[in-house]
C-alpha cells in the first residue's frame, strides 16, 4: 500500500481524535489538514516499522500543542502543564451551566495533558508505549495522567445512560 | 501495583486497557471476584469508554471535508511541497504588496515586506537547489506539455523563458499548489551547474511594482509584479549577473 493510500485509511481516525482533543469541529479539520499536509511533506521521516497512525498522531498533536502554546503565550511564560483546563478549547463554563453527565463537556474540562492521553488510550486503544512516544514523556507518566484523568471523569461524569445532576458539594 | 491485596487505580487502568500479561492479568481477576469496589471501578472505566465512544465515534462515518481531501489528492510527495510553502509566503506577501499598492499607488516594495520575501526566496532556493533525485517533475525535454500544462493551470499563458544568452538552461518545472491557487515553477542551471529558480504566481491585484533585489549570503534575489502574475528569481549570482536575466525574464514573460 503507497504511503498517501495507506495515510487516507487514517484520516478517520485522526478526525475523530481531534474532534475530542479540540471540542470544535472546524479547529479539528483544520488541524487534520495541517497535519495531512505536514506528513506529506514530511513523509521521508516515516519510519515504516512503526505504525503510521501513531506517527500521525505525533504529528497532529505537537502541531495542537505548539499552536495552543502560541496562542496561550502572550508575554507570558506557560509551561504545557501549567495550561489550565479547558483552556486550550472554549472558556471554562461556570459551575452552574455545566452540561450535566456530558462526556464531551467533562473531557473538554480536562487539563490538555490528560485529555490527549485519556483519548489515545480509551478512544483509540493504543498501547501505553505508543502513547508515551506520541506525547513525548515516560510511561509512568502516561499512566498517572491517565488515572487522573478517569478519577476526575468519575467526579464530572456518571457514565450511566441517564443525565443525572452533577453532586453539590 | 497490587499492595495488600488491593489493586490500585493505575493495575486496574491497565488491565482493563489491555496492557497487562498474561500471568498479571490473572491475577487482577482473581482479586477482582473478591474486591467489590474493585469491580464497580472496573465497571465504571467501561461506562467511561462506552461513553466516550458513544460521543465520538459517529466522527468516523462522517464525509471526509473536500479540503483535507484535497490535501492529501493535490500533494506531491517531498520537498516540494515546502517549496510550495514559501512560494505560498511570497504570493501571500506579494498580495499583501499588492494591496499596499492599491491603498497608496507606492511602485515599490516596502523594506520590510522586500526582507520577508527575500527570505521567503532564499529559504525556498535553498531547499530546492540541494535536491539531486528529483529536480523537477517535468523535465525540460518535454518542454511544449510543461508549458501548456501550467498556462492551463495558472489560466494565464505562462513560458519559461529562453536563458541560454545568460548561460542558464532549463531543467525543468512543476506544478505547484499554493493553497488553492496553482503556481509554476522551473529551474534553470548553467554549466557550472549552479541552478536558478523562477517562481510565477498569480496576482490577484493585477498591480505592478519595479523589480527589487537583494543579496544575502551568496544568494541573489529579484522579484516584481506584472499585471496578472508575480515572479520570483533566486540565484547564487552577483547582481550584475542577475540583472540582464531578470530583465530577459520580465521581456520574455510580459509580452507573451
Amino acid at each position: 500500500m503507497s504511503f498517501k493510500t495507506e495515510l487516507v485509511t487514517h484520516i478517520p481516525f485522526l478526525r475523530r481524535f481531534a474532534r475530542a482533543l479540540t471540542g470544535d469541529q472546524a479547529l479539528a479539520d483544520d488541524l487534520v489538514q495541517d497535519c495531512i499536509e505536514r506528513a506529506l511533506r514530511k513523509h521521508e521521516l516515516y519510519d515504516p516499522e512503526r505504525p503510521m497512525r501513531a506517527w500521525l498522531y505525533t504529528i497532529l498533536r505537537n502541531l495542537h500543542v505548539s499552536g495552543r502554546r502560541s496562542e496561550l503565550r502572550r508575554g507570558l511564560s506557560i509551561g504545557l502543564d501549567d495550561i489550565p483546563s479547558g483552556a486550550d478549547s472554549v472558556p471554562p463554563r461556570q459551575e452552574d451551566r455545566l452540561a450535566l453527565g456530558d462526556i464531551e463537556e467533562a473531557v473538554r474540562r480536562l487539563p490538555l495533558v490528560q485529555r490527549e492521553v485519556l483519548l489515545l488510550v480509551v478512544l483509540d486503544e493504543m498501547s501505553y508505549r505508543d502513547v508515551a512516544e506520541i506525547t513525548g514523556v515516560p510511561i509512568g507518566t502516561v499512566m498517572s495522567r491517565l488515572s487522573r484523568a478517569r478519577s476526575f471523569l468519575r467526579q464530572e461524569f456518571d457514565g450511566d445512560k441517564e443525565p443525572r445532576l452533577r453532586r453539590v458539594k | 501495583m497490587i499492595k495488600q491485596g488491593k489493586i490500585d487505580d493505575w493495575a486496574l487502568g491497565a488491565y482493563a486497557d489491555g496492557e497487562l500479561s498474561g500471568d498479571a492479568a490473572a491475577e487482577i481477576e482473581a482479586l477482582l471476584r473478591d474486591d467489590p469496589d474493585a469491580q464497580l471501578a472496573l465497571a465504571e472505566l467501561k461506562r467511561q469508554k462506552a461513553a466516550l465512544k458513544r460521543a465520538f465515534d459517529p466522527v468516523l462515518a462522517e464525509t471526509i471535508p473536500p479540503p483535507i481531501k484535497s490535501a492529501v489528492a493535490g500533494a506531491r510527495l517531498g520537498h516540494w511541497r515546502q517549496v510550495a510553502r514559501r512560494v505560498l509566503v511570497i504570493g501571500a506577501l506579494a498580495a499583501a504588496l499588492a494591496l499596499v499598492v492599491h491603498a497608496v499607488d507606492l511602485r515599490e516594495l516596502t523594506s520590510s515586506q522586500a526582507t520577508s520575501m527575500v527570505n521567503a526566496v532564499r529559504s525556498a532556493h535553498a531547499v530546492y537547489g540541494s535536491e539531486i533525485r528529483h529536480p523537477v517533475e517535468v523535465a525540460a525535454d518535454q518542454r511544449d506539455h510543461l508549458m501548456t500544462w501550467l498556462s492551463k493551470r495558472l489560466g494565464q499563458p505562462i513560458n519559461a523563458p529562453d536563458l541560454m544568452h545568460h548561460g542558464y538552461q532549463l531543467v525543468g518545472g512543476r506544478l505547484l499548489s499554493l493553497g488553492e491557487k496553482p503556481a509554476a515553477y522551473f529551474m534553470y542551471e548553467n554549466a557550472r551547474k549552479q541552478r536558478m529558480s523562477l517562481y510565477i504566481m498569480t496576482n490577484p491585484e493585477h498591480r505592478d511594482t519595479a523589480f527589487r533585489m537583494e543579496e544575502a549570503d551568496g544568494i541573489m534575489t529579484c522579484y516584481w509584479l506584472d499585471g496578472p502574475l508575480g515572479y520570483a528569481l533566486a540565484g547564487e549570482m552577483t547582481r550584475a549577473e542577475m540583472e540582464p536575466i531578470a530583465h530577459a525574464v520580465y521581456e520574455a514573460l510580459d509580452r507573451t
